[in-house]
């Protein structure tokens, strides 16, 4: 861990305003952007953050620099803090039913390029709310789909379910957006 | 061309860096929203409900005070003034009156009187002498029917009973009912000569005797002491909210621990006094744990007799926050664990906190007798954390299987609340002594009103019993 960011954590445990202020600022696009792709938009986002920062200052004491770094940490708070957002607000459905296996995506770099990371965010955004957050933990957070089965509670063939139609669905998309 | 929808996310997803319309950026009233959160200092509130508690047990002793039968020795000095000051017949006017003058009640010389009784049955007899009227006592008396056919003119024992009944051996008022009078009066009227003498000798004993002092109430008021005070408390920490993970079983047992203090006392009245000082104070708890952990084959090293020892930082969680541990184990050089086996740890935590506490409370005397006070007690405590006494013991299991523990040592103190807030309510006794001293001994009850620890979202709060017993100096 960088010492400056050591130093910062060490005075946000002392309750100082400014040092909590300057963390925020340091890594809010990256907890933001986590916020967004659990949430259905800006909004929603915001709650999440607002939920999943209040959670890291008032845990701060228990973040140990030697077991995992500071931005690993946060992260996994956020996401927690966005679970529990959508468990408090929404009823997640998990669907088991497997329609299709056809989960092959296949681009080319050259077409795709135009689209960036607000895109991407948005296509997110647009998945039922299972497959919004199978999808976000497997694929962007590396969750294996035991571990997601056993956080969302729910089978490990339904994570796999998920995870295939976030996938065609978004696939879609993606070709919706491209002809278009 | 690449055939992965999942790396081609995760690769246009990594741009962490503001967009050009800031759509990734939050507003500022996230932050505005979060700093109140965050600034806010952990679990200060307002405990109604205790304050309800302690202003019942108030007004109940202020009830119960008031409705108690107001004794003689009860009532205070000011209101014992008052009657004595109703009635002429104190025995200090009556002391005076028997030493000035020879008269008997009835205005008449005692020799004369004396004479007059001669016969055994004087209510037979007519004597002029005898005044008809009314005892001239100030004392109102009902006036006695006189018996149909019969004259009757009031002798000496009539009138002194009269006035006695009336009045009263002691000189305080008693006015009796007429139809009480009338009851007694044909049949005291029967009293002979020597019965009357007798009762005579009675009151004149009564007159020159030395009145009674009534034991009054010890004055307080305006006092102030200070003194030691020792408390064999009993205490029990409980949890609530959710279960930290990890934390399997905390016993809700009472523990004993030694508290001790300085007090000061200041009698604002008779009744009431604010109680303040310094009290070294502790709070025990036992909890198990079970957490898991990963085995880290890199500190793994080879032990003389076929044996392997590592040393696993273990953090573990307990009602007062988590402790950070060190626990070193062997086994058998023929097992392999390999790096990241999943691994348990299983620990006994015996915790105590000593903390400074500084109550400030009042004490109300229910009930006043002398130098005794039965007294109703409350307040509030507040305590500072100054020394953690934590110690454990562990199991490491892998599979089940336990392995032997050579070391075991705690690296990181649990992060407990440092301040926290408490209550407590009492009934107890004082009695002062005949010296500048005042000794008490009262059961109390107190709580926790902020929690002494918060984890996620359990927090830990203490409740328990104490007897106070302290002795106290008046200056």
């Amino acid at each position: 861990m960088p010492a400056d960011e050591f130093k910062i954590i060490k005075k946000c445990l002392k309750n100082n305003a400014r040092a909590q202020r300057e963390l925020y600022g340091k890594y809010r696009v990256k907890w933001f952007m986590i916020c967004l792709r659990y949430g259905k938009n800006k909004s929603e986002a915001e709650d999440i953050l607002q939920e999943g920062l209040i959670s890291i200052f008032k845990n701060l004491r228990q973040y140990n620099p030697q077991k995992a770094e500071f931005p690993a940490w946060s992260n996994k708070i956020m996401v927690n803090a966005a679970l529990q957002h959508l468990r408090k607000w929404k009823k997640l459905e998990f669907t088991s039913t497997i329609d299709e296996f056809d989960y092959r995506f296949v681009y080319d770099e050259d077409v795709y390029e135009t689209l960036g990371a607000r895109e991407l965010t948005l296509l997110i955004q647009a998945l039922p709310d299972g497959y919004r957050v199978v999808f976000n933990m497997y694929v962007i957070e590396g969750f294996k789909h035991r571990e997601i089965a056993e956080i969302l509670e729910i089978s490990e063939s339904t994570s796999k379910t998920q995870l295939l139609k976030a996938k065609k669905m978004l696939r879609n998309q993606l070709e919706k957006v491209l002809n278009y | 061309m690449k055939d992965n929808l999942e790396s081609f996310f995760r690769k246009h997803l990594s741009d962490e860096s503001p967009g050009e319309d800031n759509w990734n950026v939050p507003s500022d009233e996230v932050w505005k929203n979060v700093l109140p959160e965050i600034q806010k200092k952990k679990g200060i509130f307002i405990p109604w409900k205790y304050f309800y508690m302690l202003g019942s047990v108030i007004l109940a002793a202020f009830i119960i005070t008031l409705f108690m039968p107001a004794g003689r020795d009860n009532l205070p000095v000011s209101d014992k003034e008052t009657v004595v000051s109703k009635t002429e017949n104190t025995p200090q006017n009556r002391n005076k009156n028997a030493g000035n003058s020879s008269l008997t009640r009835s205005g008449i010389p005692e020799e004369k009187a004396q004479a007059d009784f001669n016969d055994e049955n004087v209510s037979s007899q007519k004597n002029p002498s005898f005044p008809a009227g009314p005892a001239k006592n100030k004392t109102s008396v009902a006036k006695v029917p006189e018996r149909p056919g019969s004259v009757h003119v009031k002798n000496q024992a009539e009138t002194y009973i009269e006035d006695f009944v009336a009045t009263g051996p002691a000189g305080f008022v008693r006015v009796e009912s007429a139809a009480t009078i009338a009851f007694l009066t044909p049949r005291l009227s029967r009293l002979t000569i020597r019965d009357t003498v007798e009762i005579q000798e009675d009151e004149r004993k009564i007159l020159t005797e030395e009145p009674e002092t009534p034991r009054e109430p010890v004055e307080l008021k305006g006092k102030f002491g200070a003194g030691l005070i020792f408390l064999p408390t009993l205490t029990s920490t409980y949890l609530t909210g959710e279960m930290v993970p990890g934390l399997i079983k905390t016993e809700n047992m009472f523990l004993y621990s030694t508290n001790y203090g300085l007090e000061l006392k200041y009698y604002i009245s008779n009744r009431f006094a604010l109680v303040t000082g310094v009290e070294s104070s502790e709070i025990k708890s036992r909890a198990k744990s079970m957490v898991d952990f990963a085995y880290d084959n890199s500190t793994e090293k080879p032990m003389p007799g076929g044996l392997k020892q590592n040393t696993s930082a273990v953090p573990m969680p307990t009602p007062f926050g988590e402790i950070e541990t060190e626990i070193t184990y062997q086994f058998s050089a023929s097992d392999t664990l390999p790096d990241g086996e999943p691994m348990q740890s299983e620990m006994e935590t015996r915790q105590s906190v000593i903390y400074f506490s500084i109550p400030l409370g009042v004490e109300f005397n229910m009930l006043r007798h002398y130098r005794f006070n039965w007294l109703a007690e409350g307040g509030l405590r507040y305590s500072r954390a100054i020394k953690d006494a934590t110690s454990f013991s562990s199991r490491i299991l892998h599979l089940g299987n336990e392995m032997e523990v050579v070391e075991q040592q705690m690296v990181g103190h649990p992060s407990y609340t440092v301040n926290y807030l408490g209550f407590y309510l009492g009934t107890g006794v004082n009695y002062k002594l005949s010296g500048p001293f005042q000794i008490g001994a009262s059961a109390r009850y107190f709580g926790s009103i902020t929690q002494i620890n918060l984890q996620e979202n359990m927090s830990t709060y203490v409740h328990g019993f104490n007897l106070k017993l302290g002795i106290i100096y008046f200056f």
